[in-house]
């Protein structure tokens, strides 16, 4: 059965919506990533124009964060005072980032220019995803002893503010960059960031692992919400049938992932996965690289 | 049945009326107006046509269907190494039908006939606006093509020579509209042109309405006229969503 999608202005068909919904929910749900990074490259590959797969996957995001958000704010796992600090930073730079779409939208080059960032996180994600279950899967790891975190110069920068939750007394400067970055690549790439922004709050700020997740999550809904709300208001590509399709999908998909997740050797679908994550990274550069069947292309203006 | 109103249509024309120079053709649409709807998936055009028996043996018959006027860029895409680009060079055509369908009962030699050219019938004699200060050669290199784009994304459907005349009176015309057509008006004309002299000895012609209705329309129209608010209620709707999901679940 097609459906048309009134603001992509084009049919597809209901099925493979629900469908992709379902697959990219059903590995969120197992890895706890927010499944943008790859839904974004699929709709692309479906047809969707890219600025209305990014918008439209913001807001299927934010519907799938929320019941993950609430889930860590029940235990109360979230560092509010951080969560703040980064959104400062984020919420700035995903209104930037909607408006960098703009101007890519203008000189027509954002088709190109997504595709690139795709290929590139994809295959750093994709990459690392691989080597890390191949090593887990070759030999058992073996216990090491670490500190509680590494002290790095980042973290003497000045306007130091203590994080209670986080056990930190850091600078607010490299959580707002790192909030900044995010927030450009949420609006510009249709993600949550959680697969950069997670590495980085532990590795970079090094704080506590049980508290990253919520604040990442935190973060991430703040972001998705005002993405959303830019996306609409500036470039008019949020298409709502095409992410509530996605989020029916999504949220029976993630609660299937999540119960079968304890059942499943997690390397190996962690293998799976980066091998997935990788051969449409691959579908993008041949995209990329392929001579086109027509030369020219026409846009009509409205 | 339109086929059989045709048909009556028909006998009482050609059985009132002796004057045959006055209207000589005759049409009617199955569908005039089609609407882009939540399950649209592209619409079949269907044209009936009558044409005097006694005079079809010297005519041909030109039918063509040709879309609402659009703007448009041409760009051209680029290799730089070995990355195809789209370059940010492009030619801005002012004018230019968005959907162009043409069909008739026989071969066409001289598409640069001055008839054709005075029926607008053919690619190569449609209304582009845009092209005037380029070279001929030029002119005709972008007109291929657009033809070529026109035609992979089939808003140009040609079907010349495959126009069925039923016992040299009773014709049917058939075209399919993409998924992606634009609405507006599209023009729908008939031509019944002499063989032997190549002159034009009637033509009709009528409208189709291709439009946006229903709920999905209304979306559309709401996210471009109230694009802020749309943006709010997208947002808060994502987050209920996601919480009454989660509540759901804490229960089940």
């Amino acid at each position: 059965m097609d459906f048309y999608l009134p603001i992509a202005e084009l049919s597809v068909n209901i099925l493979v919506l629900i469908i992709l919904g379902l697959v990219v929910g059903f590995l969120s749900g197992m890895f706890g990533v927010g499944g943008g990074f790859l839904m974004t490259p699929l709709l692309m590959l479906l047809g969707i124009p890219p600025a209305v797969a990014v918008a439209s996957e913001a807001n299927h995001i934010l519907a799938a964060s929320v019941s993950g958000f609430l889930a860590h704010f029940r235990k109360k796992n979230i560092d509010f005072l951080m969560g703040f600090v980064l959104l400062t930073g984020g919420v700035s730079g995903s209104i930037i980032g909607v408006f960098l779409l703009k101007y890519l939208l203008s000189i027509g080059h954002e088709k190109f220019f997504i595709s690139f960032a795709y290929i590139f996180i994809l295959i750093f994600v994709g990459g690392s995803m691989l080597r890390e279950s191949l090593t887990s899967l070759g030999n058992i790891s073996i216990g090491k002893y670490k500190k509680l975190h590494e002290h790095i110069w980042l973290h003497g920068l000045p306007f130091k503010v203590k994080f209670r939750k986080s056990h930190l007394y850091i600078s607010i400067l490299p959580p707002i960059i790192i909030g900044f970055f995010i927030g450009i690549l949420s609006s510009l790439m249709g993600v949550g960031g959680g697969f950069i922004l997670v590495p980085a709050m532990i590795y970079i700020l090094g704080m506590p692992t049980q508290i990253v997740i919520g604040t990442s999550l935190l973060q991430i809904v703040f972001v998705t919400f005002i993405a959303t709300i830019m996306h609409s208001y500036i470039n008019q590509t949020v298409d709502i049938i095409l992410s509530s399709l996605l989020i029916v999908g999504a949220v029976f998909g993630a609660q299937i992932g999540s119960r079968i997740m304890g059942r499943l050797k997690a390397e190996q679908i962690r293998f799976l996965l980066s091998i997935l994550i990788i051969i449409v990274a691959l579908i993008l550069v041949l995209e990329l690289f392929i001579t086109p069947e027509n030369i020219y292309s026409l846009e009509f203006i409205k | 049945m339109i086929f059989v109103k045709i048909i009556f249509l028909l006998m009482f024309y050609f059985v009132t009326s002796n004057n045959l120079i006055a209207q000589n053709i005759l049409g009617d649409i199955a569908n005039k107006d089609i609407n882009i709807t939540a399950s649209f998936n592209g619409a079949k055009i269907v044209i009936y046509g009558v044409v005097d028996p006694k005079i079809y043996n010297y005519t041909n018959i030109y039918v063509s269907v040709v879309g609402p006027n659009i703007e448009a860029k041409l760009r051209k895409k680029v290799n730089r190494y070995g990355v195809w680009f789209l370059d940010n060079k492009y030619i801005n055509i002012n004018f230019i039908p968005s959907y162009y369908a043409i069909s008739s009962n026989n071969k066409i030699y001289n598409m640069s006939s001055s008839l054709f050219k005075s029926m607008e019938f053919g690619w190569s004699n449609i209304n582009i606006v845009g092209l005037e200060n380029k070279k001929d050669s030029e002119q005709n290199y972008y007109k291929k093509r657009l033809k070529e784009i026109y035609t992979e994304k089939q808003l140009y459907v040609s079907k010349l020579n495959e126009l069925n005349v039923i016992e040299n009176t009773l014709f049917r015309a058939e075209f399919n509209l993409p998924a992606i057509t634009p609405i507006g008006h599209y023009e729908v004309n008939m031509y019944l042109v002499n063989k032997n002299n190549s002159k034009l000895l009637s033509s009709w012609n009528d409208k189709i309405f291709v439009s946006k209705e229903g709920f999905s329309a209304d979306l559309y129209k709401y996210s471009q006229n109230n694009s802020l608010l749309y943006g709010i209620l997208a947002a808060i709707g994502a987050v209920l969503f996601g919480f009454f999901a989660s509540e759901i679940y804490r229960k089940i």
